[in-house]
């Protein structure tokens, strides 16, 4: 059993640029060519942030969450409510029974991310006391149903938000530059946890629930702590959600949300930062290709005529593919590297 | 090799990624009055999902008006051009492509009839500053109470088409009335609680409110049999059903066949002849809608309106509510041409001051408050016999604001 884990060690310049230059590049590069794709992009460095949340979590123990959806809806409806004008949440038809001291509470931008990375985390911390006992199936049951009863709460409650209709007037972000430098940060702080020994010691509870314990590894401590990390991120995520959308809606961090950046994470390779990375990235790209070809548009001089609902079919059958003959993810659950740029300095 | 393998994997997939954001362009055109290109409108609406049906029709005689209003010689001397991208129903898709349109230059953007559906593209348009109409919203939520100064609904709103239920009923149907309040949706449950207010303030008694819900797919959640025995226990004069098919139908044949043959008055949900087969026969029934689509409407724009819908679609017209989507665009010329401009606030501030205004959907007015009609008259129909007569038009006297 010479296999070597998945997973980082030690710290790797290539490694952490790696994605960090991938996604700069990208997302200026693309965000340049036209309106919609800088909206485009936006979204999809929200999606980013949601997926390595989701890597730091499941990536590393190996335990299936549903549940993240949770904590990016807190975290957008903190950081939205605290934003939207005091006009709209005075007025709005939607808002008529909101709380009253809601109307009056206002955070600037980029405080009020900071309280849905906050509330995200402590709604983290205090659940995942008690579900990070759990393994495999019950595990993956317990997170969705957490899910289920946040979405439950907004959805039918008018004196917190606006139920099941739309919080309007969020203020928006200018560009892609304030959701790029958070996405960039948000990769900076999950390599400097992968690489700790906490982390470490995650994988190794992944792969043995017996032998990890065995070696003084604490499992149900060491998944709370990235629990909570990735509550964090996750409610980072969803505040720069709701900062790309202007308008807070429950349904947006349901079940689409969360399928779909599972999908991402599992395309990609769950295992690795990279892997998250590169998920997100082609899960975007096919959609957006297959979007374009929906509406009948030309790609490169390429030119589709796809009925509407292809696209979900498409990504829906690529994930059972990957995980038919490629579990690992397009990345093999490896790290970012350069092979004949390795070989050149090695030799 | 095998790290090459990865490495070309990867690769691939990032140029993948490249091609795919790669693959659309725009361009930014028109600034002020130059009409070397014709003004771009933009909808961003449903023309599938469980929208399609309100937006298809609208956006239809949308079309109209504009090869109308082009064949009259234009707006400003500019010809207009209408641009439809589908947004499948899909909040975020209507998004995109709002900012695609404004993004080519679009000075009007049409959207979705709904306001928790449009709730992003609308925000799209107005924060640059473009005007934004939904052709039929009914709800008052197009409009500054929601940040949108730019936005308005071209439809008739609940305040008023409750109000026009309510004394309808009062006048000329019962002084008592059973409510059947369809509690799927912020349009029915307003509507109910309108009727309500107005029905009271006149001087009439609610007996009882029986509640129900349809699913998605429009189908009953569970029979209404206990509501229908409680309603003929009630005993009165009228039933009010805040409702749409396939769930207000239901419902509605459900009271027929239990026995209970008082009148029963709709809003514009249950407008249309589409779902009558779910209740053969029926009779005694009144909705109150735009306008009138079965042959008898008394507005000579209406059933001009009518006739070029059929004619271009092929189809008769469902509901009354698509004499929207033409009146849409006669409020934009009107605007265009008193502003003298196409800039989405100089647009705004003419609609603001639109007081009775002559266009397709009646008498249509504004205030820098209220972006949507409650006092606009609509016509009520009649069904005996499983036909539809028109009876009058009528505005609210007072309505539920």
């Amino acid at each position: 059993m010479s296999k070597k884990l998945a997973g980082l060690t030690k710290f790797n310049t290539r490694e952490l640029f790696g994605p960090l230059l991938t996604v700069l590049i990208l997302s200026i590069g693309v965000g340049a060519i036209s309106a919609s794709l800088q909206l485009a992009v936006q979204f999809a460095l929200c999606n980013l942030v949601m997926v390595i949340a989701l890597q730091v979590f499941v990536g590393n123990s190996g335990v299936l969450s549903f549940g993240h959806g949770a904590f990016a809806m807190v975290g957008a409806w903190i950081s939205g409510m605290s934003t939207a004008s005091e006009r709209v949440k005075g007025n709005a038809l939607a808002l008529q029974e909101l709380w009253q001291p809601l109307v009056g509470f206002n955070l600037n931008l980029y405080l009020s991310i900071l309280a849905g990375m906050v509330l995200g985390a402590l709604i983290a911390a205090i659940t995942g006391a008690f579900l990070m006992r759990l393994n495999g199936l019950a595990a993956g049951i317990a997170t969705f149903a957490l899910l289920g009863l946040f979405y439950n709460f907004f959805f039918n409650n008018i004196t917190f938000g606006p139920g099941s209709q739309a919080l309007p007037a969020v203020p928006k972000f200018s560009g892609v530059y304030e959701p790029l430098v958070l996405s960039l940060i948000a990769i900076v702080v999950v390599y400097l946890f992968n690489i700790s020994a906490t982390a470490r010691n995650l994988r190794a509870s992944r792969e043995d629930l017996l032998a990890a314990p065995a070696l003084g590894v604490s499992i149900q401590r060491v998944r709370w702590i990235a629990f909570t990390i990735s509550g964090a991120l996750a409610g980072l995520s969803g505040a720069m959600y709701v900062h790309v959308a202007g308008t807070w809606q429950v349904q947006d961090y349901y079940l689409v949300f969360t399928f779909l950046t599972l999908a991402m994470l599992v395309i990609g390779g769950s295992a690795s930062l990279w892997g998250a990375v590169v998920g997100t990235l082609v899960v975007t790209a096919v959609g957006q290709i297959l979007l374009l070809w929906e509406q009948g548009k030309s790609i490169v001089g390429i030119k589709l005529d796809l009925p509407n609902g292809a696209r979900s079919l498409i990504i829906a059958g690529s994930l059972v593919a990957m995980l038919l003959w490629r579990f690992a993810g397009v990345t093999n659950g490896k790290e970012f590297s350069i092979p004949f740029l390795g070989k050149r300095k090695s030799g | 090799m095998k790290k090459t393998k990865r490495f070309a994997i990867s690769i691939s997939a990032l140029m993948l990624a490249f091609a795919g954001l790669v693959g659309c362009s725009s361009d930014n055109g028109g600034e002020a009055i130059d009409c070397t290109e014709p003004i771009l409108i933009g909808a961003a609406m449903a023309q599938t999902g469980f929208m399609s049906p309100f937006d298809g029709p609208a956006l239809a005689t949308a079309q109209i008006a504009v090869d109308k209003i082009n064949a009259e010689g234009g707006v400003n001397g500019c010809q207009l051009v209408l641009e439809a991208v589908d947004t499948e129903t899909n909040p975020d898709k209507g998004q995109q492509i709002a900012t695609d349109l404004i993004a080519k230059g679009a000075k009007m953007l049409l959207v979705t009839c709904d306001y928790d559906i449009n709730a992003k593209s609308s925000q799209v348009a107005n924060d640059a500053g473009v005007l934004v109409v939904a052709p039929c919203v009914g709800s008052t939520a197009m409009g500054p109470d929601n940040g949108l100064d730019l936005g308005y609904s071209m439809g008739s709103a609940v305040p008023g088409e409750a109000a026009i239920m309510a004394e309808y009923a009062f006048e000329n149907l019962g002084k008592t009335v059973t409510l059947f309040k369809d509690m799927s949706i912020a349009y029915t449950t307003s509507q109910c609680d309108a009727f309500e207010t107005r029905y009271t303030e006149l001087g009439g008694t609610v007996v009882s409110t029986q509640q129900f819900t349809q699913t998605q797919a429009g189908a009953l959640d569970k029979p209404v049999t206990a509501q229908v025995a409680n309603a003929k226990k009630d005993g009165a004069e009228v039933i009010a059903l805040c409702s749409y098919p396939g769930g207000g139908a239901q419902a509605l044949a459900a009271i027929r066949n239990g026995g209970v043959n008082t009148p029963v008055i709709s809003g514009f949900g249950m407008d249309g002849a589409f779902w009558l087969g779910a209740v053969p026969d029926l009779s005694n029934f009144y909705t109150v809608t735009y306008a009138s689509v079965f042959g008898d409407d008394p507005n000579q724009k209406v059933v001009d309106l009518l006739a070029a819908f059929k004619e271009k679609t092929g189809q008769d017209a469902a509901t009354g509510g698509l004499i929207t989507g033409a009146s849409t665009i006669e409020a934009f010329k009107l605007a265009a041409e008193r502003a003298g401009s196409f800039d989405g606030a100089a647009l705004a501030a003419e609609f603001n001051k639109f007081q009775d205004e002559d266009l397709t959907a009646g008498p249509t007015s504004f205030s820098p408050d209220l972006h949507v009609n409650v006092k606009r008259p609509m016509a009520v129909i009649a069904v005996n016999g499983g036909k539809h007569q028109f009876v009058e038009y009528r505005a609210a006297e007072k309505p539920v604001l």
